[in-house]
């Protein structure tokens, strides 16, 4: 029989992610490129374009930063 | 062909845009209807407006965020926090709407602080209702005629 106690347990076992930096990373950059896509532009060719431009860069930044404070100690 | 003189080329346009912009602008009740149910519900005020695949891309989009936010074990700041950092990471969480009461209704407690994921986890909640925020503004911006 469905009941929130049930859904509750489903969702607190089941429902669960443990991944690292790099997918969350991934994963953070699409979801925000759609949305900045979407937003920032007026046709549906422009804003994959805009979309995916947003998130090369998001990626390509971060690895790039990474690549630069990997010698630093601190 | 005879050329036209250069004040006739320019204000009619003017005018025209001047003409639509009073005409389609919606007063300040509708507005904030409007805003506030674009806040409840991502994407809901360019649904409102008509601007049905926007909605439904925007939605999805913030929706499936707090999801993978909930589901790495991200922490619900509270309001009433010794950090100023924490009860503004309240308030962007709040942004989403009713994701935030509806995940508490749910049984979510707060997250796990000491989950693998929990750090990602806060930072998809907090950047759902980032987002939300800008599509709030977008659907206001769209609404006042400033664009398409």
């Amino acid at each position: 029989m469905f009941s929130i106690h049930r859904l509750s347990f489903i969702i607190h076992n089941f429902f669960t992610m443990a991944i690292t930096h790099f997918p969350a990373m991934l994963l953070f950059s699409l979801l925000t490129s759609v949305v900045f896509g979407v937003l920032s532009k007026n046709t549906p060719r422009e804003r994959i374009i805009y979309g995916a431009k947003v998130f090369v860069a998001f990626v390509g930044i971060a690895i790039l930063l990474g690549w630069i404070m990997y010698p630093l100690s601190w | 062909m005879a050329k036209r003189p250069a004040e006739a080329e320019t204000f009619p346009k003017t005018n025209n845009a001047r003409a639509r912009a009073a005409v389609t602008q919606p007063n300040t009740g509708q507005l904030v209807w409007l805003c506030v149910a674009g806040w409840l519900i991502p994407g809901c005020g360019h649904f409102i407006l008509g601007k049905k695949g926007r909605a439904f891309i925007l939605g999805i989009t913030i929706i499936v965020m707090f999801l993978f936010g909930l589901a790495m074990k991200g922490e619900f700041y509270a309001m009433q926090s010794a950090s100023i950092l924490q009860s503004l990471g309240c308030l962007g969480e709040m942004c989403v709407g009713v994701a935030m009461p509806a995940a508490k209704f749910f049984g979510y407690s707060g997250g796990d602080p000491f989950f693998v994921s929990a750090d990602y986890g806060t930072a998809f909640l907090v950047s759902a209702g980032m987002l939300n925020v800008l599509t709030i503004l977008d659907a206001y911006d769209i609404a006042m005629g400033r664009k398409p």
